[in-house]
Order: C-alpha cells, then structure tokens, then sequence
C-alpha cells in the first residue's frame, strides 16, 4: 500500500506501540516535509530520542514529499475560516499532498483532520489505524486492547461528524 | 496568489511585529539578511516549511499569508503597568495578540459568545474620587461578584468563568506585573507576568480588574499622555486591589483571632497572608490603611529582614510551578476532544511537543476522548 501518514501523531503513536518499524517493511510510506521535523521523540518506558530524518528518510525507508503554496492555498480555500485555524502548518501541508497524489492512502487518528476529508472529498482514501494494524498482520495478544483512538469506531465517528460538517458548511454555519 | 502579493503580506507582518528585516532574517534562520529581503521583493520563491516558520516568527496564522478574508484582527490597545521600550513594545504587543486570537477562535470554535462582561457598573470619575469610594466600589463589586470573605481564592475562575475575560499568563520579564486591554473583536484581556510570585498574582488581578472595570472612565490616550494621571489611577487601581482581596471584616476578624495583649507575631500576618491569598507586603499596607498599625510602621515592616525570613520559610511550600490559565487549557482540551483543533494546533497553542500531549492531557486531568452519550428525556 502506498501508505500516507499524516501527522507527526500517528507515527510518534506506531513507534510507541512498537509497529512502526514493521509498518515500514510492509507498505511504501511517504510523509511531507513538516512532518518528518515533528518527530522528535517517542515515549514507551521513558522519553527515546528520534533523528527521524537520518533514520528513514536518508536511508530511503520512508519518501518525503513537499507541497507547494499553491496546493496550501488551495486547501485553506476549500475550508471555512473557522476550520483553517483548526489545523497546524504540518497538517495542511500533508492534506494538500493528499490531495494531489490520488494514489495515497491515508492513515490518522486526529479528529479534526478526520473532519476536514469531506471538504477535500477525500474521505474514501482514509484508513482507520486499526484496518491498518490488522491489515498488516499487527494484531493485539489476547487480554491487550488497542488504544481507543486508534479504532475504527473512533475514526467513523470523526469522518461522520466531518461529513455533518461539510453539509452544514453550505447553510453558512462557519465551523 | 501572484508571489508579489505573499512577498507584500510577509513584509507587512514583518513590520507588524516590529522586527527589522536583519532581526527577522536572523530568526528565521536564513544565512543573510539578503534571502529575506529577495523573497519580500517577490524575487525568491517561499518553500511551505519556511512560511510555517514565517508564521511563528511573525506571531500570525499561516492562512493570514495565503487567504484574503484572513486579515488580521485590528491592533491592540494595551495599557501597561510599565511599558517595554518602543522598540521590544511592538514585538511583545504582536505575541500577545496572536496569543488572544488564540483564545478567541478557542471560544468561537466553541461556540462561546466571548462577549466579556468587564464593565459591570457605569464609572464616572467623580465616582472615585475618594479612597472611601473606591472602597465603596469594591465593596459592591465583591457583593456582585459574591467573592466571600478570601476573595483572592475565587477571583480569578470568576474573572475567567463569569466575567469572560481572557486571563493570559506569559513571561514578560522587565515589562512589569501586568497589562491589561479591552478590544472590540477580542474582548477584555489580561496579560500576567508568569513570573511573578503566586501570592502577588492575585493582587495583580485585583489590580488589573480596576483598569478593566474604569477602562470607559478613562481614555488609555489620556493616561499614556499625562505621567500624573497614570500615577494616579495606579493608586487607585492598587487600593481597589487592597480593599477588594482584604475585606475590611474578614480581615479584622482574622487578625482579632490572633493578637494577644495588643500583640501580633510576625509569623501569624505572613500566616494570615497567606490565607487571604496576598503578600505579607500587601496585608501591612492593608493593616494601616485600616489603623491597625501606623503607616511608618508598615514600611519599616515591609523592609524587615527578620519577616522576610520567615516569609520565605512560610511560603516554602507554595507551589513554583508557572501559574496558567486554568479557562484557555480547558478550552483548547475541548476544542481537541470534539475535534475542533487538531493534535498539532493543540500543541501549538500550548506551547509543549507532540509527543507529550498524551502526558499533558492526563497530568491535567483531561482527556481525548469523548465518551458514551447518554440519552436525555426532553420535557
């Protein structure tokens, strides 16, 4: 799967549960710029310190891409004024290069990310974090529950709540 | 968008925060100066992960570069205990804004009229003249406000929670205690040196909750104008405070219960001080304002080495954490628990890193999560 992983977020939460390095061997993963320099550090027992950079993308496990201002722009007017300011900088830069390369598949657990695909009309190319897992063989032992956010009910709910957004974005309420 | 026009916005926002261009350059972190004045020349083409930085740097949204109807909220009015020079004014001015815009899209985000409810009473100045008005005026303002007898542990959730006004802790190092602003878009703000001393903060408060209150009283041209007006309503604005956070009967109530044979132990006021939630400096000044002790004595006391000992071993156990506004977290932990904010506007706001939302969220007793709905019987 060309796998497209969103936010700094939804890697900073596969390298704590340990599937990150797993992921990258099964699925060509690309990831903007902005995000790669998110990355910082990940939390398992304690703080562990990650040169994101040097670690996957010098070495070629994970593809960079970078959007332009023009796609920025573009995605900042698809959205309502209240909901350009829901987004951070590295958001909109990884939506805009969604929205641009048609052959992503898109992996988050933010909600207001989640919220924003209907605007962009890319909510099909959205994958919950549990279908990834499970899709990759990265399945929980038994008595172990994966985290609620990473779910697939989370993640409907959220694009459900989005897709409500988007509909009533055209009877002028501005959220 | 042409590129002329971006180039046109940055050097606008450059100046707005009152950075000069070798200043900005330098921030930014380009190698010369001359890569920041090509690209505000249209000449250089801005990659995204610099215009994020631009953002940053500048103290505005991304989108305010890129989207038309994006402008800015109009300037500011702050009225300082003590200025920052003209040249650090514009820059410290710029980041406090953007830090109530914050504040203000939280609430709209929310759904909350941000509609502060500052001016609780009409003021003229005749009103207070006298300190015995002044006096008057607090009494009925912590009547209205039903701050009890320690107003100081209660005021500034009511201030946040009932009166709506944004309260912002931010470091303001040689700038003073405080500012305050009413803005017509933004609302009535404070700004509070976060470093200063917990037990002064709620005096700071008291004090800036004056300004608030008289800010149609007085015109902030005036007062930036006149040294001796300023002056003047500092000291009203200091005596509102003292009376407002140290109720004449609480107060004497306190003390009564602790002096014995005319006598009062250091220990006792910095305790009794504590109680109340202000400095031991502050409940001196109080205590001969109210003629419990002469004037001379108060500030021969407040320079005691002895009662700043034990001040000092008193208060040791006060919390050194950096105070925070309790209102803007709980606003931006909604807004990311219905999604409104994203996971990396989140951090941004509260100035921590990605990977310790989790950690912040459970240390403040927060949560992502939304949880079941019930089911509510409509009548």
């Amino acid at each position: 799967m060309k796998l497209w992983l969103l936010d700094a977020d939804v890697i900073i939460k596969f390298l704590e549960i340990d599937v990150f390095d797993k992921l990258v061997s099964l699925h060509k993963i690309h990831v903007s710029s902005s995000v790669i320099d998110e990355v910082r550090f990940y939390r398992r027992s304690g703080k562990i310190p990650v040169n994101f950079r040097e670690q996957y993308i010098d070495t070629g496990l994970i593809i960079e891409f970078t959007a332009s201002v023009a796609e920025i722009q573009h995605v900042l007017q698809c959205l309502p004024k209240l909901k350009r300011e829901s987004l951070h900088a590295g958001e909109t830069e990884s939506i805009a290069i969604l929205v641009r390369d048609e052959s992503l598949k898109m992996c988050t657990f933010d909600a207001a990310a989640l919220r924003i695909l209907p605007f962009l009309n890319v909510s099909d190319r959205a994958v919950p974090a549990e279908h990834l897992l499970n899709l990759s063989g990265l399945t929980l032992s038994s008595g172990n529950k994966l985290d609620a956010i990473l779910s697939e009910n989370y993640f409907r709910s959220k694009l459900d709540e989005g897709k409500k957004d988007f509909i009533y974005s055209f009877s002028g309420k501005d959220t | 968008m042409p590129i002329s026009s971006l180039a046109e916005r940055l050097r606008k926002a450059r100046e707005s925060a009152g950075l000069t261009i070798g200043e900005a350059a330098s921030r930014l972190g380009f190698k010369n100066y001359q890569i920041l004045s090509n690209i505000e020349k249209g000449e250089r083409e801005v990659k995204v992960n610099e215009l994020a930085v631009f953002a940053r740097t500048y103290f505005c949204n991304m989108s305010s570069f890129l989207i038309n109807d994006d402008e800015p909220f109009t300037a500011i009015n702050l009225l300082w205990r003590k200025a920052p020079t003209e040249e650090r004014k514009k820059e410290v001015e710029a980041y406090i804004k953007n830090r109530f815009e914050q504040y203000h899209i939280l609430e709209k985000l929310l759904e909350i009229d941000n509609k502060s409810n500052h001016s609780l009473i009409t003021i003229k100045q005749e009103d207070i003249r006298t300190n015995y008005q002044i006096d008057e005026l607090c009494s009925k303002i912590g009547n209205m406000l039903n701050l009890g007898s320690k107003p100081a542990l209660s005021l500034q959730k009511v201030m946040e929670q009932d009166l709506q006004i944004k309260v912002l802790f931010i470091k303001l190092s040689d700038f003073g205690s405080a500012a305050s602003t009413v803005h017509q878009e933004l609302g009535a703000a404070i700004v509070v040196n976060n470093e200063e001393a917990p037990w002064r903060i709620n005096f700071t408060l008291a004090h800036e909750l004056f300004h608030l209150i008289t800010w149609n009283t007085f015109s902030t041209a005036e007062i930036e104008a006149d040294h001796n007006l300023f002056g003047e309503i500092e000291k009203k604005a200091d005596r509102f405070a003292s009376t407002l956070l140290l109720p004449e009967t609480a107060v004497r109530q306190e003390l009564d219960k602790k002096i014995i044979e005319k006598q009062l132990p250091f220990s006792d006021i910095v305790d009794i001080a504590r109680d109340f939630g202000v400095s031991t400096q502050a409940l001196l000044y109080r205590m001969a304002n109210l003629r419990l002790i002469p004037w001379d004595k108060a500030n021969e006391l407040t320079k005691s080495e002895e009662l700043a000992m034990i001040d000092r071993r008193i208060r040791n156990d006060s919390p050194c954490e950096a105070p925070v506004s309790e209102r803007f977290i709980s606003l931006s932990a909604k807004c990311l628990r219905k999604g409104l904010i994203s996971r990396g506007k989140f951090a941004e706001i509260i100035d921590i890193d990605r990977a310790d939302i989790d950690e912040f969220l459970e240390y403040r007793g927060l949560t992502e999560m939304e949880g079941e709905s019930v089911e509510i019987m409509v009548a």
